[in-house]
């Protein structure tokens, strides 16, 4: 298998729930690299893998 | 709306990218460019410059070269390996957590049809109440968050 993360499918449905809840509405407008550093930490996501070397303001997906 | 200097006001960008949204999720594919200028009383060039603002906030991403939107996280506006089916559409997922994804973002039931990437057998998930019924399957993310933006196709 490559390299990377492997997550359980469980864990990244809780991820995409926090990640598209609001992806529908009118009102979003993106999100930071910060914000989405928040999201990882709320999932226990903390390894190098998933953190972000860039502008803390840098447009994220 | 149409504009008057080369700046594309923040609200209209923003709006444009809730109209590319709503068209996916009620078609499973983005509008048509010339819809978009129809719809916001713009002209080509004016959609073309509110496209590659929304390309470079991520809010969606361009075919290089083109104005045809190519993803829209989580939804593919081409055939992928990862097919939802939900509100009695299908759509295509870019990748395993977007599969996911996708019924998030509709707060809707669905079943996904996928297959694993190391073996090709087939893999279902299914959601409902928004509830991913009980699976061994996981998902492999390859490419770091921090270089997610250097090929989000390959991403």
């Amino acid at each position: 298998m490559a390299p990377g993360e492997v997550l359980p499918a469980a864990q990244v449905w809780t991820l995409s729930q926090r990640w598209y809840d609001n992806r529908l509405s009118e009102a979003y407008q993106g999100r930071t690299a910060a914000q989405v550093e928040e999201i990882f930490r709320s999932l226990g996501m903390t390894s190098a893998f998933w953190q972000y070397t860039g502008p803390a303001d840098a447009p994220q997906k | 709306m149409p504009l008057s200097s080369s700046h594309t006001p923040p609200d209209l960008i923003w709006q444009v990218r809730a109209f590319i949204y709503r068209s996916f999720a009620e078609t499973a594919q983005p509008p048509d460019p010339q819809s978009v200028a129809r719809h916001f009383q713009l002209g080509p060039d004016e959609v073309a410059q509110v496209y590659r603002e929304l390309d470079q906030h991520h809010a969606f991403f361009l075919e290089p070269g083109t104005l045809d939107i190519r993803i829209a996280n989580p939804f593919s506006a081409i055939p992928t390996d990862f097919v939802v089916e939900a509100n009695g559409k299908r759509y295509w997922a870019n990748c395993g957590w977007d599969a996911l994804g996708i019924p998030a973002a509709l707060h809707a039931d669905a079943r996904i049809n996928a297959a694993c990437a190391y073996s090709g057998e087939p893999i279902t998930f299914h959601v409902q109440n928004g509830q991913l019924d009980p699976t061994s399957a996981v998902v492999h993310f390859v490419v770091p968050f921090a270089r997610w933006y250097e090929d989000m196709i390959f991403t």
